[in-house]
């Protein structure tokens, strides 16, 4: 019975060892995990100090012994700049000559970042430019002892390989010299050109005793018109046409009186017709005279090419326009005064060292981008806008000449940048 | 009175049998009337509310629509809450009602309401009640598609405008009608429309606005009726007709005079067949389609109108131009064959194991034969229970019904009578006569049915928890709870009714009790296992303690998941785009991602719905399709065993190659209940209420940063309120004072030029199209044209003696303008505007959801309440409330923490009466915790989460352990009873029952071995719990076998010595 007892004891003892032990193996089970995994192959693996927040909100590194916060100081109204701060066990603490050096890769430069004291923290002496979206590489030098440091800030950016790029039939080009046209249209109504029109009035009353030209004949200066037999002298004289051209009005009749007081023909050159283009506020400064304008009349009438030669020093009241007028050739006869037709001029004409296509044109938070490409990776970078046409955008600042970047078709890669789930995030 | 039905039922063997094949019959005819589903429905009572605003924007939307609606729904009875959302051209105001209204009532009182707001609402937005349907309403889908070479009327090929005017007036009437429709939704193709397009600068020459084009249209384009007069005894209808009838009459519609001459249309514009501003967009297989969902009245049968709905396509298909078809692409009545045939294939499979394993044991092919007739006769006394309780029939109700544990309380007695009966004939030497033998029955039954019993009604409490959920889990887990139950109570019934009196009949003969091999070498094992188990009984019990402990302790680290996925075989996938993608943009998009999904072999079909149908059943925005990804079925695949993960996979992998696209993999059905239970589906809801869209958008951003740093927070997602672009033609005041112009007069020339605006209708037989009058579509899309907008300056007579007239005018050096651009007049700025406006309750809301992971709900809303209130200000007259999933987990845990004990001392209960023993009532009791080890052990091996299928088979594993237990105890103290020492009695009782509980533990284990390896349809929800009565019936057994007689000796020392 004892033997039994002790037999007995003895395995229960070993069960609970075993036992013991298998409980500690599970409890080294991690917990079963359903979660998705998320994020982006956009983002590179992010150093983990760099998760550190410092009391300023920025990037806190180091130890408790000497330890240093990187901010970005962008209150509204100015430009970016880096400020560092350090600390020493948990207190601010302002060496005097650090020496601190940041590195930002960006895609497609490096820009370095020296930095000079200031009250209780070191300022960088450049700007940090928008976008945010760089590897930092973060130098101190202090009392000695060198330190290094890195985080990544990346934004607004993609990876697209080259085969998903052509699927997607995106169209790359590079940054670089275009000539940009402005301009604008103008409505405007046909009328004769009225330096050419003659009014040929009879010098003598009397009866009219032969009418020569009808109304559309062509006629050349000194060409008879009509023979008018004068009340005073009752000799028939000739009526001559005072300048060629087309006979355009005809107020006379054979054995008609011809008063002195009436026109009797009205002869303009219709060769050359004037166009008085209407002008809206706006587009008053635009107009110089002897800007080069293009017309177009629609319905098979060819385009034709004039320029400005006249702007009214007056303007309309009702609807506050100005006359601006061309004197435009009309060969053909085809431009038909009463019609109305439109004019593009061009006001603006300019060789620029950088412009990007229009259709590259994007919008990335506020900013106007286009989305460079290098290697794989697409950026969006900001740029400012100069002049622009139908085609080309000029880039005053923020894109260097021979820059890759997606024109057509260039919402897939803002669509995909923006997928990714960007972040703003100092 | 149990022992009385069972005398009844021998001695009225004949009439029972009559009764149940009766049962049986009324069994059949309800599965024909058993509305079938492939899920559980967990739509709340809901009814949307969806107003068009054609043009409006979403911020007007909110405020002339949106408000005006919801306020007129405030206070309604039975009314849980109201949400809304205000999008592009759409208010959608969704009411939601307490669990159990009935939805016509509400149906009615929102529709009164709606009759009083309408004065309310800008003229012409007309607000509609959406479909009566639930979640899984959108039965059926197909698509109008031409073949290449068929030509239209006009001898061209088809475009989408005529294949929409196909669908809307050819197909849609006669589907409407099929009973159970309740509504045809159609998407993509363009509705037919007659547009007007004026050229703004023809419009100057000829001095002519847009208000006079309309006017002109409006007035030269109606028939009139004047009576009638009488001539000659006749009677004469008179009519003057004078509609226009196509292109050429609205060409030749005159607009104006002018010195004689008049302008007519054609002379300002051209009339063509022009597209609508449309919303939506289908695709398939990478082209652009006409797609429309029907829409199954709630509470219809699913199964019986989707194949009323294929075959009325099929006669529609006869009636459609040649060259047109109308194909289906998704029918539920696939899902839900399958779902049958899974159930179908337990049933039989059940059946067969059940029979095999009986004859094997009991060698009795009969007898065997008997007791699997309980199978189908149980399945079809619980339809009829179904059908009577308004539950449907699903995955998840019929696919967890595990036929061999229902069986098991059967076996038991027909082990049990065999056993007695061949006894009986063994000690005669002879046949038995009649009467003997029903005695035999009858005690055998009795004997046992306490037993068979017991074991069935404790299955049945542990169930009750799961009856009192509520919410979704409550809707999702019912039907199977019910099944489940009704399943147990069927078999309870024929175990002591059907089958004592079917024993009874077919077991005359000579009954061979020849103890075939397999029990001869069981017992021969089992005997010196049992006599060195009770002999070493401590050491038993310990470890037995120590083995629930560790399994214990492994259970809590496994993962969980409480609703499991049913698998619908086919997928939906969410293709997002960024807030702002066209239409035409992301047709593009959507027809790269169909072309890279496409090439996946196992992928039948693709079609997509991009953005919002003709009814707003689901308001997304153009940058949202639903893809839905049809699968071929396995046995079509190169791998038919590959699993369905790895197809997810694949499908991933391919749709992230596509690039702009981000992804949500999803199911048909699932993407659906995700959509009418938008918000609440999230662990955590934190909702900003307030005025200012900034101000909310702003701190709702904080509480996101807060959120995120609570341990135990991932996927903290902040509503999108804004980010669509909007250029805004902002209308300069001071310049509109200088030409004497009304903003009206500017707007109205916008409107109609780029929104277009409706004059009159072309009626073409019963067909009737809209007149548009808008820009060409090339201007329409030009900035710099819509600059050069002419809007007309008001008339100046020229009489009009002026005050202020200059002193000096020279005509000859003026250009005077009727009209003036619109880019004179405003300014065109293009900014990020709200993308949508959602509202809660009638107050404008953005809410940031969170899910919590590896930490206990409770506590992370408790601490995220108290960081939230200590580190987010919320400005005066905003305000935070908390919501979401977790209200729901926190309810039912407090429900579960008082039904749980309660259904634990029912069963001690139950236990108590059966022994009348406290002692013997927990010891059996042990036998739960010990049956559990094995489940807990088999689900981490397969590395399966636990979850409420698992619970299911944990619930009937219990069963089977205490069913087991009680079998063996009880027969040990008949024997003690008769007079047996304690030791004899244990071993005697323990080897007599060796037979019937291997028999109960093979017909169960391999009963479900199919269902463990299951791939098809229903797997998810048969994997966990098959895999835990596998591992589960391993234990349990050897705890019956080998830990039970231990215990039972452990705790009856000192009674044993007495006598």
């Amino acid at each position: 019975m004892n033997y039994k007892a002790i037999t007995n004891a003895g395995i229960i003892a070993l069960l609970l060892v075993g036992g013991a032990y298998v409980a500690k193996g599970i409890l080294g089970i991690e917990p079963a995990t359903h979660a998705e995994e998320g994020g982006h192959g956009g983002a590179a693996a992010i150093d983990n100090s760099s998760k550190r927040r410092g009391p300023h909100g920025g990037r806190y590194f180091g130890d408790p012994d000497f330890e240093c916060e990187v901010q970005i100081y962008e209150p509204e109204g100015i430009t970016p700049e880096f400020h560092v701060y350090f600390f020493k066990d948990g207190k601010p603490y302002a060496p005097k000559d650090a020496k601190i050096v940041i590195k930002l890769e960006r895609i497609n430069r490096t820009d370095t970042i020296q930095f000079k004291k200031e009250a209780d923290y070191y300022v960088g002496d450049a700007p940090v430019v928008e976008p945010h979206s760089f590897h930092a590489f973060v130098k101190v030098e202090n009392a000695g002892k060198t330190y290094e440091w890195k985080f990544d800030s990346i934004e607004g950016r993609a990876e697209m390989p080259d085969e998903i790029l052509a699927r997607a039939g995106v169209e790359m080009v590079r940054a670089g010299p275009a000539k940009i046209r402005q301009r604008i249209s103008l409505r405007g109504r046909v009328h004769l050109n009225e330096q050419t029109r003659t009014s040929i009035i009879p010098r003598y009353d009397g009866i009219v005793k032969a009418v020569k030209k009808e109304l559309g004949d062509q006629v050349q200066k000194g060409d008879v018109l009509a023979l008018v037999e004068s009340n005073e002298s009752l000799q028939t004289y000739e009526v001559h046409a005072e300048s060629a051209g087309t006979v355009i009005e005809k107020n006379v009749r054979l054995g008609e009186f011809a008063n002195n007081q009436r026109t009797m023909f009205v002869v303009a050159d219709l060769s050359t017709v004037w166009v008085d283009f209407i002008v809206h506020r706006k587009d008053f400064p635009l107009l110089k005279i002897g800007q080069a304008v293009t017309l177009h009349a629609d319905e098979g009438i060819e385009s034709v090419e004039a320029t400005l030669s006249y702007l009214s020093p007056f303007s309309a009241e009702g609807s506050q326009t100005m006359m601006a007028r061309a004197v435009v050739p009309n060969p053909k006869g085809e431009l038909r005064p009463g019609l109305f037709v439109t004019g593009d001029v061009v006001y603006a004409e300019a060789e620029v060292p950088v412009a990007v296509k229009a259709s590259g044109l994007q919008t990335f938070r506020d900013w106007d981008v286009v989305f460079v490409r290098v290697g794989t990776l697409f950026e969006a970078m900001p740029f400012e806008i100069g002049r622009r046409d139908a085609e080309w955008i000029e880039v005053k600042e923020g894109i260097p000449a021979g820059t890759s970047y997606a024109a057509g078709n260039s919402f897939i890669i803002k669509a995909d940048v923006m997928k990714s789930g960007a972040t703003h995030d100092h | 009175m149990i022992d009385s039905i069972i005398h009844f039922s021998i001695r009225q063997r004949w009439a029972i049998l009559l009764l149940v094949l009766g049962t049986a019959i009324l069994g059949a005819y309800n599965y024909t009337r058993l509305p079938i589903d492939a899920v559980p429905d967990i739509t709340n009572i809901q009814v949307q509310i969806n107003t068009g605003a054609p043009g409006y924007s979403p911020l007007e939307v909110e405020q002339r629509v949106t408000f005006a609606v919801e306020n007129a729904m405030g206070g309604l009875p039975h009314l849980d809450y109201t949400r809304s959302v205000s999008r592009y051209g759409l208010s959608q105001v969704t009411v939601i009602f307490k669990d159990g209204t009935d939805i016509y009532f509400g149906r009615q009182l929102i529709a009164e309401r709606l009759q009083e707001v309408k004065s309310k609402l800008p003229p012409g937005l007309e607000p509609r009640m959406g479909p009566i349907a639930t979640g899984l309403g959108e039965i059926f889908m197909f698509t109008v598609t031409s073949d290449p070479t068929a030509r239209n009327e006009e001898g061209k090929p088809y475009t989408p405008t005529d294949l929409r005017t196909i669908q809307d007036w050819i197909i849609k009437p006669q589907l409407r009608n099929t009973p159970g429709v309740i509504e045809v939704n159609s998407i993509g193709g363009y509705a037919k429309q007659f547009h007007v397009t004026p050229y703004p600068d023809k419009l100057v020459t000829y001095d002519v606005t847009l208000r006079q084009l309309m006017e002109a249209l409006d007035l030269n384009n109606a028939n009139v009726g004047a009576g009638y007069i009488e001539k000659n005894g006749e009677q004469l209808l008179i009519r003057a007709p004078g509609q226009a009838n196509g292109i050429e009459d609205l060409l030749n519609i005159i607009v104006a005079h002018r010195e004689g001459t008049p302008i007519l249309v054609k002379d300002v514009a051209e009339v063509v067949h022009g597209r609508e501003l449309r919303t939506g967009a289908a695709t398939v297989n990478g082209e652009e389609v006409v797609l429309a969902t029907v829409f199954m009245l709630i509470g219809e049968n699913s199964r019986t109108v989707s194949s009323r709905i294929a075959a009325k396509l099929k006669e529609i298909n006869l009636s459609l131009p040649e060259g047109i078809h109308a194909n289906a692409v998704y029918d539920r009545t696939m899902l839900v064959d399958s779902t049958i045939e899974t159930v179908k294939k337990n049933l039989f499979e059940g059946a067969t194991l059940v029979i095999v394993i009986l004859f094997l044991l009991l060698g009795n092919f009969r007898a065997a034969l008997l007791t699997a007739c309980v199978i189908p006769l149980s399945m079809l006394l619980t339809i009829s229970g179904m059908v009577g309780a308004k539950v449907s029939g699903n995955l998840m109700s019929l696919g967890a019904l595990d036929f061999g544990i229902i069986v098991d309380g059967a076996v038991i007695i027909v082990e049990n009578c065999i056993r007695r009966l061949a006894e009986e004939q063994h000690r005669h030497g002879r046949l038995l006569t009649i009467t003997e033998r029903f005695e035999i029955v009858f005690s055998a039954t009795r004997e046992v049915r306490k037993a068979s019993i017991f074991g069935e009604l404790i299955i049945m409490v542990v169930y009750l928890p799961i009856l009192t959920l509520t919410g979704i889990e409550g809707k999702m887990f019912f039907p199977m709870a019910f099944t489940v139950l009704a399943a147990l109570g069927a078999a309870m019934l024929l175990s002591v009714t059907f089958v004592p009196a079917a024993v009874a009949i077919f077991l005359g003969g000579r009954i061979s009790e020849k103890e075939n091999i397999l029990i001869r070498t069981a017992k021969a094992i089992y005997e010196p296992m049992l006599r060195a188990v009770i002999a070493a009984r401590g050491a038993v019990a310990a470890a037995a303690v120590i083995l629930v402990m560790l399994c214990l302790l492994l259970a809590s680290r496994m993962g969980s998941e409480f609703i499991p996925r049913l698998d619908e075989g086919d997928f939906a996938l969410h293709a997002l785009r960024i807030p702002g993608t066209s239409l035409t943009q992301a047709v593009a998009m959507q027809r790269t991602l169909e072309a890279k999904l496409g090439q996946i072999p196992e992928v039948k079909e693709i079609f997509t719905k991009i953005g919002t149908a003709e009814i707003a059943t689901d308001p997304m925005p153009p940058s949202v399709a639903d893809c839905f990804i049809m699968i071929k079925p396995r046995h079509e695949w190169a791998n038919p065993n590959m699993p369905k993960s790895e197809l997810v996979d694949k499908v991933m992998a391919a749709a992230k190659s596509v690039p702009g696209n981000n992804y949500e993999l999803l199911q048909p059905i699932e993407m659906r209940f995700n959509e009418l239970i938008a918000g609440v589906r999230s662990d955590l809801a934190v909702k900003v209420f307030g005025d200012q869209m900034e101000i909310m958008a702003e701190t709702a951003g904080q509480i996101e940063d807060v959120l995120k740093q609570v341990p135990g927070a991932v996927d903290v997602k902040l509503e999108q309120t804004t980010g669509l672009p909007v250029l805004t033609i902002a209308i300069n005041r001071p310049m509109l004072a200088r030409y004497g112009l009304n903003i009206a007069d500017v707007q109205e020339v916008i409107e109609i030029a780029i929104g277009g605006k409706e004059a009159g209708q072309i009626f073409e037989g019963d067909r009737r199209f809209a007149i548009l009058v808008r820009l060409p579509e090339k201007l329409r899309t030009d900035l710099e044209a819509l600059k050069r907008l002419p809007i007309p300056l008001p008339q100046q007579a020229d009489n009009d003696p002026k005050p202020n007239r200059l002193a000096y005018q020279p005509e000859s050096s003026l250009a005077r303008a009727d009209t003036i651009p619109l880019g004179e007049l405003a300014e065109f700025t293009l900014a990020p505007g709200p993308n949508q406006i959602s509202r809660e309750n009638a107050k404008r809301r953005v809410v940031v959801t969170a899910n919590v992971r590896g930490r206990d709900i409770a506590s992370f809303v408790g601490e995220a309440q108290k960081r939230i209130a200590e580190e987010v200000t919320v400005p005066p007259g905003y305000w935070v409330s908390w919501g979401g999933q977790f209200e729901n987990l926190i309810s039912a845990s407090q429900r579960l923490k008082i039904v749980v004990p309660v259904a634990l001392l029912l069963i001690l209960i139950l236990l108590f009466s059966a022994f009348g023993s406290v002692k013997d009532a927990l010891l059996i009791f042990t036998g739960v915790p010990m049956a559990l080890t094995g489940g807990i052990v088999a689900l981490w091996l397969r590395e399966i989460p636990l979850s409420i299928s698992a619970a299911v088979g944990f619930i009937a594993l219990s069963g089977v352990a205490v069913l087991n237990g009680v079998v063996m105890i009880s027969f040990i103290k008949k024997l003690i009873a008769d007079g047996m020492n304690l030791d004899d009695a244990i071993l005697g009782g323990s080897l007599t029952r060796l037979r019937p509980v291997l028999m109960t533990a093979l017909v169960a284990s391999l009963g479900f071995v199919p269902m463990a390896l299951a791939t098809g349809p229903g797997a998810e929800v048969q994997r966990p719990l098959a895999t835990v009565v596998i591992g589960g019936i391993l234990s349990s057994t050897l705890l019956t076998l080998l830990v039970l007689p231990a215990l039972y000796r452990m705790f009856h020392r000192t009674t044993s010595r007495l006598p």
